[in-house]
């Protein structure tokens, strides 16, 4: 209005260095926080691949009919693990967010140190998680085909798995992001009287 | 003394709680004006109103109705970066609980006003280090604030409230959860600051002592403003 100020100054750079100084000092709970995204891609991904797999061999061993639901489920339960870390996670960083408030941060920067933070956990967590759930996915499918069969399968079709991995480090990424943004942004729209008073 | 002089105005003030369909008047219709440099002390017994005018005063919440001017401005007109940039620059505030961020060290606590100021990480550091040998703290810059007494942690609070070298600080009841001789350094680290910058104090307070140090007392009660008197008369009134 009438202040006459300069741009607010906030680079991508010092977002990044902030956030991973974030991740560092808060290591324990970061960790909590991964392996809670951890959980839900692997099983996602386990799910994922098992049923892949089962396309691919062609088998009739009786489950097909409820791989779809295993699938579902699988996505539900992912869905649930993550939402629910990262709004904890979140949750009890709203007075952190209020004291950002007083001393004079911006919401947009508030939120933007949390969502990087998120994006990183989200990237370790879903890629983690990607590889040990496509992992047990195969393993689960050893005793089921004889591994020549197995191995051709899914060397034949080893892009279909790449995309697989995308895919599960694409959900956890947008998971992430977004149970991070809706809270963070609650918090940041808060005044910061109230936000300082908040209790988890 | 002109206009120009008061750096707070408070207009007819009113503040009300909502909770549910209970709505607890906290401010009602609150006046005043606060000289550029003053040392100014608001007391008042439990519940009459102190913090919620310093959240008010300091754009920490917002007003039900009336205007708080800060150097002639209405900061109920200002955006959403301006008033970021009031509580940044030109307030700086400490708290009776202090609220430091506990995973941050004494020095990162101080540092982080100066990150939003978007000042580089280099100067960050040297102006960070510079605050808190100022107050005393030039040997704990890496300690967190669990590791701090109560003093030390209210003192890297006031670093913190120091860091952008604000012309105001708002302060609700620096001094009440620490002991006597505690208290004193801190009331002592503000007048100094008072003093030697010129930097506009506004304290509340349930703290006696702070009395001898204030220009000005302006005592509330029930939400409004009972009397408003200069340092002499109170000194006056407590001989007779
Ligand atoms: N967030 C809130 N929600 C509802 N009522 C509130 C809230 N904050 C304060 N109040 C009420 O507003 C009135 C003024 O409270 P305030 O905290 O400003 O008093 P105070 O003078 O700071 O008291 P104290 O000396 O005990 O800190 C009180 O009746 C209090 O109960
Ligand atoms: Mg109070």
């Amino acid at each position: 209005m009438s202040l006459d100020l300069p741009d607010p100054h906030f680079s991508l750079g010092e977002v990044i260095y902030l956030s991973f100084a974030n991740i560092r000092r808060r290591f324990l709970r970061s960790v909590i926080t991964a392996l809670g995204i951890i959980l839900g891609i692997t099983f996602m991904a386990a799910l994922l691949t098992n049923s892949l797999i089962l396309g691919l061999m062609q088998a009739e061993t009786g489950v097909e009919a409820y791989q779809f639901w295993l699938v579902g489920i699988s996505l539900v339960v992912c869905f649930g693990g993550i939402t629910n870390s990262m709004l904890m996670a979140v949750n009890e960083r709203v007075k952190e967010i209020g004291v950002y408030k007083c001393i004079g941060g911006l919401d947009s920067h508030i939120i933007r140190l949390f969502i990087v933070e998120a994006l990183f956990l989200g990237a370790l967590g879903g890629t983690i998680g990607a590889i040990i759930g496509m992992g047990i996915g195969i393993l689960i499918n050893l005793n089921r085909f004889p591994i020549e069969d197995l191995t051709t399968q899914i060397a034949s079709s080893s892009f279909t798995f790449v995309l697989m991995f995308g895919l599960c480090l694409f959900i956890s990424l947008v998971l992430t992001a977004l149970a991070t943004f809706i809270p963070a942004r609650r918090a940041a729209n808060m005044s910061p009287a109230e936000a300082l008073r908040y209790e988890n | 003394m002109s206009l120009e002089e008061y750096v707070v105005e408070i207009a007819d003030v009113y503040k009300e709680y909502k909770m549910g369909k209970v709505t607890i008047p906290a401010l009602q219709g609150i006046s005043f004006k606060i000289y550029r440099e003053e040392y100014v002390s608001i007391m008042g017994p439990s519940g009459s109103g102190k913090s919620t005018l310093f959240n008010v005063i300091g754009g920490l919440d917002t007003v039900t109705s009336g205007e708080i001017y800060i150097d002639q401005v209405d900061i109920a007109e200002l955006d959403a970066y301006e008033l970021a940039w009031l509580r940044n620059r030109k307030i700086g505030y400490i708290f009776q609980t202090f609220n430091l961020l506990l995973a941050f060290t004494a020095q990162e606590n101080v540092e982080t006003p100066m990150v939003f100021a978007g000042r580089p990480r280099e100067e960050r550091r040297k102006r960070s280090r510079e605050i808190l040998e100022l107050v005393g703290l030039g040997d704990r810059l890496k300690n967190k604030p669990g590791q701090l007494s109560g003093g030390q942690q209210q003192r890297v609070a006031i670093a913190r409230a120091l860091a952008n070298d604000p012309a105001i600080v708002l302060a609700d009841e620096p001094t009440a959860n620490l002991d006597l001789v505690t208290g004193l350094e801190i009331i002592e680290l503000l007048r100094k600051l008072n003093e030697e910058q010129g930097t506009t104090i506004i304290t509340a307070t349930h703290d006696l002592k702070m009395i001898n140090i204030s220009d000005r007392i302006i005592w509330v009660r029930d939400g409004r403003v009972d009397r408003i008197e200069d340092r002499t008369d109170v000194q006056v009134s407590a001989i007779s």
